[in-house]
């Protein structure tokens, strides 16, 4: 009623208009063009306001209705686990619509998100036998990427595991909110063996990518991680890292000897992981490796191996740590004097002999090392 | 204990728990947002408050403290999204009996419901 009174009144405007105009005799061509291409603006933003309000009305009708529908089959299903569900023939026929198709996966994605047990596989057994596996699909054939992604998500949301292939296959797309979820979906189902994308990669995986995989591998239990090898060896500098990370939680002594060759890698950030893995996994020698290490790092990779030296069983040569006494940098000064102190008996005295033209600083170092780590 | 009011905001869990205690013979009121929470509180003088914390207008918290106000006998359970382990404590402090992590067992939840029902007749 609204629509059609404004409509009528925006004729009427326009007819006012074109009267004053021709009482005028400034009835011009140009005028005229002006007003029509008014008329058709005004005449599409009314369309658009009309669909998106019939649109919504559609939605939110269908929503109250399937959501009802939903509530009761979970009740009849708690209430008798035999119970079989029956799809109305009206919503058979509502779910002919792409908006209420989309509508029903929503609803059921925040059912499977939100709910255990009985409810969970209630969810996913809806959204099979709705047969709402074809709006995902549809999704996953789609040109834009956010449809992909939300195609993704669905996937691995619903337990869908003989769409594993899929996932694997945009594991390595060449758009990375694509690959980055596709291998947190390929994880979040099939866990550590999902790992076998990585051996595949050849586009990068972000720090986010890789936290993300870290974390939703803790969800499962560990299993051997048999293509590690390839993994730390890979071209691919982020398979690297994200290996040499796996490494790091999941330690295996079987890859000492991969690890190890990682700290001749060129990139100085997987040269950091590989020391930092060697806290983990070491053998008698490892110290001695790391001693001969120190100086071909950068000033990160120096620090993280003092510090790493510090939690070794084996006593690290003194010879580089009294020459790191006297360093410039400050930090790595302390790091080398803690090192002399925890695994030498007479490490307190053996930093005290060595010379320092600044007394007030090496008092505060001997008084640091005397209360942190001397206790 | 016969009355039931349910916040929460995601409509369709709304709709599946509010179905699900009805079934159990719950008198039911149900919304999604703090404000209607509170209006509800006062004229629906519900047994047991079932609510999220994440919620429009008025946080879970708030509609507890209200609710805690008015009806200092009320049974509360929250149902939520907790990131920290510190939230839980000081809720049950606050007065809440106890709160589901979401996902939740909805089964679960029901019957530990029904047994404060019969504890509560048999008191």
């Amino acid at each position: 009623m609204i629509l059609a009174q404004s409509i009528l009144g925006i004729v009427i405007f326009i007819t006012q208009l074109l009267k004053i105009s021709l009482s005028k005799e400034l009835m011009q061509t140009i005028t005229l063009i002006t007003i029509c291409a008014g008329l058709v603006i005004i005449l599409v933003t009314v369309g658009f306001a009309v669909f998106r309000r019939i649109y919504k009305r559609i939605q939110t009708q269908f929503e109250a209705h399937f959501r009802k529908w939903v509530a009761e089959e979970f009740t009849l299903l708690a209430k008798s686990p035999k119970h079989i569900v029956t799809i109305p023939l009206e919503l058979k026929a509502a779910l002919k619509n792409s908006i209420k198709r989309n509508i029903a996966v929503e609803e059921l994605l925040v059912c499977k998100k939100y709910l255990k047990g009985v409810a969970m596989q209630a969810a996913v057994n809806l959204y099979e036998e709705l047969d709402l596996r074809k709006v995902t699909n549809k999704k996953l054939k789609s040109g834009i990427w956010s449809r992909v992604v939300t195609g993704i998500q669905e996937i691995y949301i619903f337990d869908q595991y003989d769409a594993m292939e899929q996932l694997y296959r945009f594991a390595d797309n060449s758009n990375p909110f694509i690959r980055a979820e596709a291998q947190f979906g390929v994880v979040n189902l099939q866990g550590f063996d999902a790992l076998r994308f990585l051996k595949n990669v050849q586009n990068q995986l972000s720090t986010w990518d890789q936290i993300n995989i870290l974390e939703q591998l803790k969800l499962f239990t560990p299993k051997p991680l048999d293509e590690m090898p390839i993994w730390i060896s890979s071209t691919n500098d982020s398979v690297v890292l994200l290996g040499l990370k796996i490494l790091f939680e999941y330690p295996d002594g079987r890859f000492y000897t991969n690890m190890i060759a990682c700290l001749d890698h060129s990139n100085p950030l997987i040269r950091y992981h590989a020391i930092r893995c060697c806290e983990k996994i070491n053998v008698f020698d490892t110290n001695e490796k790391l001693e001969n290490q120190y100086s071909n790092e950068t000033i990160e990779n120096q620090l993280l191996l003092l510090d790493v030296l510090m939690l070794l069983p084996e006593i690290p040569g003194a010879k580089l740590l009294v020459s790191l006494l006297k360093e410039p940098n400050e930090l790595i000064r302390l790091k080398a004097a803690e090192n002399i102190a925890k695994h030498y008996d007479k490490g307190l005295l053996l930093v005290e002999s060595v010379e320092d033209n600044n007394k007030e600083r090496k008092a505060q170092l001997i008084k640091h090392l005397q209360t942190e780590i001397c206790l | 204990m016969n009355k039931v009011l349910i916040v929460e905001q995601e409509p369709i869990l709304m709709a599946i728990v509010e179905k699900r205690l009805l079934a159990e013979g719950w008198e039911t009121a149900a919304c999604g947002d703090g404000k209607t929470a509170r209006e509800l509180i006062d004229s629906f003088q519900p047994d047991m408050l079932i609510t999220n914390l994440l919620i429009p207008f008025y946080s879970g918290k708030e509609v507890i403290a209200y609710a805690l106000e008015k009806l200092p006998k009320l049974f509360i359970i929250i149902v939520a999204l907790f990131q920290q382990e510190d939230a839980k404590e000081e809720h049950l402090e606050m007065g809440v009996h106890t709160y589901y992590s979401k996902p939740f067992d909805l089964e679960e939840l029901v019957a530990f419901i029904q047994v404060q029902k019969t504890s509560s007749s048999i008191h």
